[in-house]
């Protein structure tokens, strides 16, 4: 009886999770909802449209397929869309590069370098090069010869 | 001794000069951040005992992409903190020039710069900024919808009876703008 009803509750769940939307399904009904709202706004549109072009890269005709009759076409839109990149690209500033940076990074290299090879000459003071001296090794080896002195200095007392 | 990495660097340079000027529109401080989120790249290197090996290693295209991640992670968090300290002159003919870029976020601003001038994927741009990829596309969308809205006001604000700026003249606009690009 009691494994009638587990089995009846595990289809029930199962039936449940069959019927959730998927990912891709609550983002086409958000678009198109989106879609509603702005059909009548150029921009706000053409945004979305590019949007899912570029952004998500989700197919674009699956958020067409959901835009409202009223809405543009398909190749409409993606010539929206390349319009808006075209004007984006020209929007955003691109500094022409400064050829004084070449010399800079050239001595910032060297600088660096310089520094790295003055402290491989230093090596003998650097705590980093001895940090063997705590490893599990070296202490086991110490406590070894420690153990052995006491051993040696009990047989040999004198 | 330095086989590519210095010839890399160089290069890497120049963007990233260019992605300093995104963030913070001002010649000088641009260079300087260039320069010193190289310089900070270069040292986080050395601590970590690589410079040495890297100089003189050959490198794959593999390891030239996640160091210029690393290079432009170093920009982006500099431009980030700097740009809160930073005065910078909003009447310079470059501001006034990409006005409704810079009417917008530093962080928009350098979503965008990554994306449509350096065509970064979301992937590289969340290695970046550190952001996550929904606050991304969040950040590119607002950035976008500012643009297109402030052109619109811009626009709004510009019309007048004899000359109506319509959504013809816009797609005129482009169509100009596209022939001026191909040579």
């Amino acid at each position: 009886m009691k494994l009638k009803a587990y089995v009846k509750n595990v289809n029930l769940n199962k039936k449940s999770q069959d019927q959730l939307p998927s990912k891709r399904e609550l983002f086409l009904k958000s678009q198109k909802q989106l879609a509603t709202w702005a059909v009548e706004d150029y921009q706000k549109r053409q945004v979305m449209a590019q949007m899912d072009r570029f952004s998500l890269s989700l197919p674009l005709q699956d958020v067409v397929d959901e835009l409202p009759a009223s809405a543009k076409s398909y190749p409409e839109i993606v010539e929206e869309c390349r319009n808006f990149l075209y004007l984006l690209s020209d929007i955003i500033p691109a500094q022409k590069p400064d050829s004084s940076l070449d010399n800079e990074i050239k001595e910032l290299l060297r600088d660096v370098t310089r520094k790295s090879d003055s402290s491989n000459t230093d090596s003998l003071f650097d705590l980093k090069k001895w940090k063997f001296i705590y490893s599990p090794g070296m202490i086991a080896a110490f406590a070894f010869a420690l153990a052995l002195y006491h051993v040696l200095k009990r047989l040999m007392p004198y | 001794m330095v086989e590519q990495f210095g010839p890399f660097l160089k290069k890497a340079a120049q963007s990233l000069y260019s992605f300093s000027f995104a963030l913070i529109p001002d010649d000088l401080q641009a260079y300087q951040m260039a320069l010193d989120s190289i310089g900070a790249y270069l040292i986080e290197l050395k601590e970590d005992e690589k410079l040495a090996d890297l100089l003189k290693a050959k490198l794959t295209p593999l390891d030239l992409k996640f160091h210029r991640l690393n290079l432009y992670q170093k920009c982006f968090a500099l431009g980030i903190k700097r740009h809160r300290q930073i005065t910078y002159d909003s009447q310079s003919a470059m501001i006034k020039e990409h006005q409704y870029y810079y009417a917008l976020e530093v962080k928009q601003r350098a979503a965008l710069f990554l994306k449509h001038k350096l065509s970064f994927s979301l992937e590289d741009m969340t290695f970046i900024t550190l952001y996550p990829k929904i606050e991304l596309i969040s950040l590119l969308q607002t950035a976008r919808a500012n643009i297109t809205i402030n052109i619109q006001r811009n626009e709004d604000m510009n019309k007048t009876p004899s000359s109506s700026y319509t959504q013809q003249d816009r797609s005129h606009e482009t169509e100009s703008l596209r022939e001026k690009r191909q040579p």
